[in-house]
């Protein structure tokens, strides 16, 4: 069963770091560098997102924390934890803090403690081959090409120029990621979503307090679903299973959708997986439907600080709602093994 | 260094699957428990044979390498090296052999495991 919490719950504040390579900043610069602005007064609890250093948020003096490890769904896994735990009355009002520091890992550190079972890894797989395993198997049934791939890529660039927080908001085109060093074929350096340091928080309180504060949007909805780790046991290569069952719990029309485009390829399969798009049809989709998916760069462009990244899809997409829209952001651990799909209103 | 399962330990030559009898269904990698339905399994020794359902090249180590999803005839599917098979593509037709998979050094331990080949 897909595991889905309903709610209205209030965001009061909202706190962004462009992400990139913040070499003079650790683990607990980025933390008060992106509370700094924020008012922590009534906040009585904390939910730490952080994948690489196990940040224990004890930046905050807070004494009600919970940390949370979910690769790259932990930011929006924290998200939910944090709107569980205002409804069922542990707390009152939360920040929700995701941080990464990824540039102080090599490459090869970071492939060694992904979530990937060791069937897998001891055969040299990595999250980059088996996504790229999914695009060869998509490229065979659906005659997308590698062009058409970095194209997805080139797109999310091109979208990024308009946003302030982007890490790369400069165009990239298609022609210089197809000649860029080949990781897994078809997945060229140029497509994997960057490695990033930076930080993200919200601040969350109960719909009973929201008339206290300035409210910027709601959460109104939570949805997770699991699969097999182990990409060769899943049901296919061409779409993602726990993704599939976080969709069929959408029950409102949603207008913009920030998706976890960390290769071209996860982007088509979240926009096919998610409903926007039929099997085989999610480019031509996301070409006719600019504003809706990952204007704000994804992940590709903005940068993808692991934890952070789920809490900054969140700010970005409340920020392009207007009134009485719905938005969702999405986001998966390791190669699809968890699917988080929050959902959002003004 | 990643470890080896220890189900290619015991079993160096062949596939060490699992089936089970309430779901009828065989495994790998091998478990105790069926990961459908979680009731005991028995152990299967599995052909070998399989063909190719994705195959890409990895260029992340110091030498690039093919890897490939293979179903394997009995059904289950496997990640695994495909050697010796330039021309290997989606479709193909494989069998697992035993290769080298990784050493400790030159001095250290060479541990081998499951990679395929074209038929």
């Amino acid at each position: 069963m897909c595991g889905v919490v309903t709610m209205n719950i209030p965001i009061i504040q909202t706190s962004l770091i462009k992400f990139g390579q913040l070499w003079d900043k650790n683990i607990s610069d980025l933390i008060y560098k992106v509370v700094e602005k924020l008012d922590l007064t009534d906040v009585d609890a904390a939910f730490v997102a952080n994948v690489y250093h196990h940040a224990t948020g004890e930046e905050l003096h807070i004494d009600n924390t919970a940390c949370i490890n979910e690769e790259g769904a932990s930011g929006a896994m924290a998200l939910r934890q944090a709107a569980a735990s205002i409804m069922s009355g542990q707390c009152k009002c939360a920040i929700v803090l995701g941080v990464e520091k990824a540039t102080d890992l090599t490459g090869t550190h970071l492939n060694n403690i992904s979530s990937l079972p060791t069937e897998e890894k001891s055969q040299g797989a990595t999250v980059s081959s088996q996504f790229a395993l999914m695009a060869q198997k998509y490229m065979h049934e659906y005659g997308i090409k590698p062009a058409d791939l970095a194209s997805v890529a080139s797109l999310n660039h091109k979208n990024a120029m308009q946003n302030p927080y982007a890490q790369f908001a400069s165009e990239l085109s298609a022609e210089a990621i197809l000649q860029s060093p080949m990781v897994a074929d078809p997945i060229h350096t140029l497509e994997c979503a960057p490695h990033s340091d930076g930080a993200a928080a919200v601040v969350m309180c109960h719909p009973d307090s929201a008339s206290s504060y300035k409210v910027q949007g709601h959460f109104t909805a939570s949805l997770i679903a699991t699969d097999y780790e182990n990409t060769a046991q899943r049901a296919s290569l061409t779409s993602l299973d726990a993704t599939k069952k976080c969709a069929k719990q959408i029950s409102m029309k949603i207008s913009k959708a920030e998706v976890y485009d960390i290769y071209p390829i996860s982007e088509l399969l979240a926009v096919e997986d998610l409903g926007f798009a039929k099997k085989g049809e999610a480019w031509g989709f996301i070409k006719k439907n600019k504003d809706m998916i990952n204007a704000s760069g994804g992940l590709k462009a903005c940068g993808h600080a692991v934890a952070a990244t789920g809490v900054r899809q969140a700010i970005d997409v409340l920020s392009r709602l207007k009134a009485s829209e719905h938005g969702l952001t999405h986001s998966l651990a390791g190669t699809g093994r968890l699917s988080v799909v929050n959902i959002f209103k003004k | 260094m990643i470890s080896i399962p220890y189900a290619w330990r015991n079993n160096r030559s062949a596939l060490a699957g699992s089936f089970c009898n309430a779901c009828k269904l065989t495994w790998y990698p091998s478990s105790k428990a069926c990961p459908a339905c979680r009731n005991s399994t028995n152990p299967v020794e599995l052909s070998g044979k399989g063909t190719i359902v994705s195959i890409t090249t990895v260029h992340e180590s110091s030498m690039p390498f093919m890897l490939a999803i293979i179903k394997l005839d009995e059904g289950p599917q496997v990640t695994a090296q495909i050697v010796d098979t330039p021309a290997a593509a989606i479709g193909s037709k494989v069998v697992a052999c035993l290769r080298r998979m990784q050493s400790d050094g030159a001095q250290g331990i060479i541990q081998y495991g499951i990679k395929f080949r074209g038929v």
